[in-house]
């Protein structure tokens, strides 16, 4: 169990975290969003106790700090492109033995489990290379294979998807769906992408210039604040006729139709139908709803 | 057993490291060897021109420097993250211990060791050893060799425990480096000559503010009982051996608080 009551901190002058508060169960999977500099990372290092606020008050698992704790640090995973747990001079396969004797694990288990992570973060081609030569998607499936070496209870990962190519990113957000389920873990999840955490979490923090904007389930997100979708669209010939369809907004330039719509109030199949009734279409492109908006909606209500 | 399971892994891994580069370490070594030796050499020729220093004759000086650099050489290896500390904080590699199921000293002492400076000063310090305790009339017996073993122990705490409460000093201020610069590195060059040449003043620093005393000077009088030992209570001789101990537990106890700061300073 995770609480936070009213917390505030302040950074360099900079408020980071305004008036805070929320609780997290245990096995509850949380994704925190925001736009870069939202105040994401300031939040979870100080549910880790990394940071103590300035005011407010902070309990993770009965505790004020769980890294003060070595007993609750054997059971967290806080996993940060920032804060990288591989040596630098090291091969990674050596930084993977320390982090079996810093755990104390079973030597022949997580052996076991290590040749078994190491295929599906596709990692096992650079094993014996130093991290200084890795890229950052490299880097940052070892950190993760790493993490979960120690088997955690509680699973922080913060934007850890960044730099990966979109095929290992499923494979991989797969395997954390997987593994939340089957051992009833806690995860907070940071990430600037509405898709990954919706994949991934039943709640959703929103976070915005250190203030907590929304707290709910994905789903409501999607419902009530459901983002715009936007489609353009090239004709070839003839003019559209949108004059009874509740769109958001729509413009025309040349042969490029742009229209913004809400998913909730007409659907992609509508708008093209009705286009395709007085027009012949050359191409379509579909852009799906991104966080910049949904922020938008939801500061307007 | 875990502990030292750790401790030889992370001594394995900073020796392949250096092996990676098996020449350039070498040389490195070599380098510090003959660094550290000129200096030596240069004291050693002065010295020459005089019969004896309050009483030490060169031999002795050098026995007296012989443990400075066999203690410096252990503590190198031990604190090579606390020497650089605060660099490390700048980098941001502090970090990471933070999230580990281990004390964050225990981290910090086991993780790295540099082993080109503890062989270049290691070995001087055994040749100075060779050379100078065989001609300066000590009775090697159990007593004095289990108090020899003992103060070097003492020595080594002592300097590490300096290093800790250094490192402490970079969670209240950004620049330790020259602080440092004085009190420890000056205070370890006075310490080469027997301290009752110097003035008080520097006396009483090097006794009980930074008490490299305790580290050769004490435990070499016990061995050598040179006259100047009049200046100074016996009792200092006895308790040599203790005093890493408690200065060691007072580093630790000033970094458990200053470490908290860290916390709240938000990193």
């Amino acid at each position: 169990m995770i609480v936070l009551q009213n917390v505030c901190k302040t950074l360099s002058g900079r408020e980071v975290l305004k008036d805070i508060s929320f609780h997290i169960a245990e096995n509850e999977n949380v994704g925190i969003i925001g736009l870069n500099g939202a105040g994401k990372t300031t939040l979870l290092n100080t549910i880790a106790g990394m940071i103590k606020p300035d005011s407010g008050f902070i309990r993770s698992g009965g505790k004020e700090s769980l890294i003060e704790e070595k007993q609750a640090l054997r059971k967290l995973a806080y996993v940060s492109g920032t804060r990288s747990q591989l040596w630098e001079t090291l091969k990674v396969k050596d930084s993977f033995d320390n982090c079996i004797s810093m755990y104390r694990l079973n030597r022949k288990d997580a052996g076991e489990r290590l040749i078994l992570l190491a295929d599906i973060f596709e990692i096992r081609a650079f094993m014996d290379r130093t991290p200084e030569g890795l890229s950052l998607g490299e880097r940052m499936r070892c950190e993760m294979v790493y993490a979960l070496l120690a088997q955690p209870k509680i699973l922080m990962l913060d934007e850890v998807m960044n730099g990966l190519d979109l095929s290992i990113k499923y494979k991989i957000m797969g395997y954390f769906e997987k593994y939340k389920n089957e051992r009833r873990v806690t995860m907070i999840y940071t990430s600037n992408q509405l898709a990954e955490v919706e994949q991934l979490c039943d709640r959703v923090l929103l976070i915005d210039q250190g203030k907590l904007i929304f707290d709910g389930t994905m789903e409501r997100i999607m419902k009530q604040f459901s983002p715009y979708y936007r489609i353009e669209i090239k004709i070839s010939e003839g003019f559209p006729d949108f004059e009874d369809l509740p769109l958001e907004k729509y413009s025309m330039d040349n042969d490029g139709l742009t229209i913004v719509y809400d998913k909730q109030k007409i659907g992609t199949a509508q708008i093209l139908k009705q286009v395709m009734e007085k027009c012949k279409i050359k191409d379509v492109k579909l852009f799906e709803p991104n966080l910049e908006d949904t922020i938008k909606k939801i500061y307007r209500g | 057993m875990g502990e030292v399971r750790i401790a030889l892994q992370s001594l394995k891994m900073s020796f392949s490291t250096r092996m990676q580069y098996r020449v350039d370490s070498l040389v490195a070594a070599l380098a510090v060897f003959i660094r550290e030796s000129a200096n030596i050499i240069v004291i050693y020729l002065a010295l020459l021109k005089f019969d004896s220093i309050n009483g030490w004759n060169v031999n002795e000086m050098l026995f007296l420097f012989s443990i400075l650099f066999l203690t410096y050489a252990f503590v190198v290896s031990l604190f090579a993250d606390l020497r650089d500390f605060s660099r490390m904080i700048r980098e941001g590699r502090f970090d990471r211990l933070l999230v580990r199921p281990r004390g964050l000293l225990f981290q910090l002492i086991l993780n790295n060791a540099d082993l080109i400076a503890s062989v270049g000063h290691g070995t001087l310090g055994v040749l100075l050893f060779l050379v100078s305790a065989g001609k300066v009339g000590i009775h090697w017996n159990f007593a004095t060799i289990l108090y020899y073993v003992c103060a070097i122990i003492s020595g080594i705490l002592i300097q590490g425990g300096m290093f800790i409460i250094f490192s402490s000093l970079s969670f209240y201020f950004v620049e330790t480096n020259s602080i440092r610069e004085i009190f420890y590195w000056n205070m370890r060059k006075f310490a080469g000559y027997p301290i009752s040449i110097y003035h008080k003043l520097i006396q009483g620093l090097i006794i009980y503010v930074i008490p490299f005393a305790f580290v050769n000077y004490f435990p070499a009088q016990y061995l050598l009982r040179k006259p100047d030992m009049v200046n100074y209570n016996e009792i200092y001789i006895y308790i040599a051996p203790l005093v890493g101990i408690i200065v060691y537990l007072a580093a630790y106890a000033f970094w458990r608080v200053s470490v908290k700061r860290y916390y709240s300073t938000g990193n």
